[in-house]
């Protein structure tokens, strides 16, 4: 681990205004609403520590918008300033998807171990799903 | 502190090619001593094991060492190119990050000159190279199917497939309904145990490090069997130069190690195993005495030629859940309906394409994020990240063909941590190529249309996907249109030898580590074979 610094209140709120933008207004809580939000952020900011001071930087400067100036700051950024709205928005979006009632509402279980079981592939193939490539018989080219 | 060993035979790197030839040449009782830039990394360090996995590989991570940055890489000066090859430096070089996808040339690869008029024939063919692929495979416990109809009879896998998932089985419909190619992917997976190699678990970020140790990277497999038969591995080793005495032979190689101290290994061979980008900036490096323009470069083609597959890859995303966050990938199915140069194409040879599932939902943003803002952000981006689960990617390798233009140079001003020249890569995307690539793209999403996408993202060039780094040493019978023989030994330097990827002659379209570790056997079974008659360098200089 790299270590950052922790965020100032204004710093995090930024963020957390930021994040609401990108990630807010579909059927699940918005990262402001959503707990463990916080924690997860500070997970994310230290993943991309390379990316800190300017993500920090960016959602600072959309300090006292609105939240439709917010937004439409964002999607300007994102065409504009398309490195620094990449950083930003894979942070603060990426902390979300990191928070397990968001991962369980979509369906992610992680990357954990999913064994296949011994006849899997086995029956896979037993449908006959392989026998129209078989039936059409070699392609290859002679050299 | 500074070092000086004494060994037959050095190799230089220790991904797929050097851990291939270490191994091979300790088996047969030769001293060899391997040196290595990068260190080992343990399985447990993969940032698959942390929940940030999707976040860690953006830039700790990332396969760009120009994004990287780590210790033992060195930087690559892309600013002339149309892509920016990827690669690790670390005991296993960049199999820690590759598929695994293992998949072998097909017979007119080898004769693309006689057959389509471009480029050049190589010096050997599909059967001469097989039985070294053979043996490969059953040391590595390939998984696949045997009898592709793609391939001459006689293509069988020591281990069974892993399974298509749900991911196969709907793309591999969608190839029936269209009646074209397709076949059960062939991966170096472990679907079971076998050697030190792990059974694996499907985690699915086989790209970034197997956490369960089953993919077959060269630090697990080939290195740990060459360390027990002998060979030396040092670790931490930036060769800086190949050194050559006045009769012009290869006397050794000094390296930096992390303290910034000089060494020097003094040996009868050398085989330099340091990848298509690597390996040209070394001999290019060791220019001096009797090779003024960079070692072996008579001809003039080090590092020349240089090609890097283009990738162009279709993202298709279904109505049902394909559990599409589980691995291997690893191919799931491959087609080569349009491997072969075809009359009515407007373009010759031509791809090789794979599916992959699409792990987690980070990654299904970022595939939408050239969508219109409204359609990924804010009350959508549940949504979009939930596709996550439904996304089956189909990716294609083109054949790029060789063009001296592309090339690999020392950049006068870029360099490593070491001080050394960083490479330059100039590299331009040939009409032929570029043909070929808006080809497969309406192609793939035909396949994705046949098998029932909702929705499909075409993406037309991977920039950051070139990990295929080949032909800037090629191989040949002529020594003015070629740096090596077909046993890699180089026309100026009979006891310097390469056996990566620098080696092809031309690329083809199949993932091409199955292809230099079959070379790489040949070449040190050559070596094995011809000791005796090396040539005994006079004057070992340093
Ligand atoms: C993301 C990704 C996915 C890939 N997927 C596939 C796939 O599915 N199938 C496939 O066939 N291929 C794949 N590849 C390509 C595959 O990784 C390479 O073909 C393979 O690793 C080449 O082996 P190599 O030994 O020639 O070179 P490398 O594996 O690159 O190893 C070269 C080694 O040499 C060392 N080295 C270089 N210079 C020096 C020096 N001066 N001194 C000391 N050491 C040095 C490096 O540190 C490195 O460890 C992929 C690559 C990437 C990046
Ligand atoms: S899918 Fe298999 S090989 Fe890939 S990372 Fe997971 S366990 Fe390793």
């Amino acid at each position: 681990m790299n270590g950052v610094r922790e965020l100032t209140a204004a710093e995090r709120e930024a963020l957390v205004a930021v994040a609401d933008v990108l990630c807010g207004g579909g059927a699940l809580p918005a990262p402001s609403e959503t707990r463990g939000y916080a924690e997860w952020l500070d997970r994310a900011l230290e993943a991309r520590a390379d990316a800190f001071d300017e993500v920090v930087a960016a959602a600072l400067s959309l300090d006292g918008l609105s939240a439709a100036g917010r937004r439409e700051a964002l999607r300007l950024m994102s065409i504009d300033q398309r490195p620094r709205f990449h950083a930003l928005s894979s942070v603060v979006a990426g902390a979300w998807l990191l928070v397990p009632e968001i991962r369980s509402a979509l369906g992610y279980p992680g990357q954990i171990a999913a064994p296949a079981a011994f006849d899997e592939a086995a029956s896979q193939l037993e449908t006959g799903i392989l026998d129209p490539v078989i039936e059409r018989g070699p392609i290859y080219r002679e050299a | 502190m500074s070092e000086r060993l004494q060994a037959e035979v050095v190799v230089i790197g220790s991904g797929p090619s050097g851990a291939v030839v270490t191994h091979t040449l300790a088996s047969a009782g030769v001293d060899v001593v391997c040196l290595e830039q990068g260190d080992w990394i343990n399985p447990s360090e993969f940032p698959a094991n942390e929940p940030e996995w999707e976040l860690l590989i953006q830039q700790r991570w990332a396969h760009d060492p120009n994004v990287r940055n780590g210790a033992a890489d060195y930087p690559v000066e892309v600013s002339d190119s149309d892509m920016w090859p990827v690669m690790l430096s670390a005991v296993g070089g960049t199999s820690l990050f590759y598929g695994a996808e293992w998949v072998r040339l097909l017979p007119s690869d080898f004769r693309v000159r006689s057959l389509d008029g471009v480029a050049e024939d190589w010096p050997i063919s599909y059967e001469e190279l097989k039985p070294f692929h053979d043996e490969v495979d059953r040391f590595l416990g390939v998984s696949g199917v045997g009898g592709d109809p793609a391939y001459p009879e006689g293509l069988e896998y020591p281990m069974p497939p892993h399974p298509l998932g749900k991911v196969g089985m709907v793309a591999a419909a969608g190839m029936n309904a269209l009646g074209w190619h397709w076949w059960p992917g062939a991966n170096a997976i472990a679907v079971d145990r076998h050697k030190t190699l792990e059974r694996c678990v499907r985690r699915g970020t086989c790209e970034w490090g197997c956490p369960a140790g089953a993919k077959a990277s060269f630090d697990l497999i080939y290195l740990p069997q060459a360390i027990a038969a002998g060979a030396r591995l040092v670790t931490g080793a930036r060769v800086s130069r190949i050194e050559s005495g006045p009769d012009g032979l290869a006397t050794g190689a000094h390296w930096i190690d992390r303290d910034g101290g000089e060494n020097f290994v003094a040996a009868k061979a050398v085989v330099v195993c340091a990848n298509g980008i690597g390996t040209p900036r070394l001999l290019l490096l060791s220019a001096g005495g009797a090779h003024p323009d960079g070692l072996a470069n008579s001809s003039g083609l080090v590092g020349r030629n240089l090609m890097l597959h283009p990738n162009c890859t279709v993202t298709g995303y279904y109505e049902d859940d394909l559990e599409s966050w589980k691995g291997p990938a690893g191919e799931t199915i491959h087609s080569m309906e349009f491997y072969e140069t075809r009359p009515e194409h407007d373009f010759v040879r031509g791809g090789k394409m794979n599916v992959l599932p699409t792990p987690g939902p980070l990654a299904a943003i970022e595939a939408h994020r050239d969508q219109p803002f409204e359609e990924v952000w804010g009350g959508a981006f549940a949504e979009v990240a939930g596709r996550h689960r439904s996304g089956i990617l189909w990716a294609t390798n083109s054949e790029d063909l060789p063009e001296e233009t592309n090339r690999v140079v020392l950049d006068p001003s870029l360099t490593d941590g070491d001080g050394l020249a960083a490479p330059k890569v100039e590299y331009r995307i040939g009409d032929n190529t570029r043909r070929i690539l808006d080809f497969h793209v309406a192609r793939m999403t035909e396949m994705h249309e046949a098998a029932g996408a909702a929705r499909t993202i075409p993406v037309g060039l991977w920039v950051d996907q070139p990990g295929h780094l080949l032909g800037t040493a090629r191989m040949g019978d002529d020594p003015a249109r070629s740096v090596v023989d077909s046993f890699g030994r180089a026309h100026d330097v009979p006891n310097l030898f390469v056996a990566d990827g620098s080696l092809f002659v031309t690329g083809g379209a199949a993932n091409p580590t199955a292809t230099i570790t079959a070379l790489a056997l040949r070449i040190a079974r050559h070596i094995v074979a011809t000791a005796a008659e090396l040539p005994t360098p006079s004057g070992a200089a340093a």
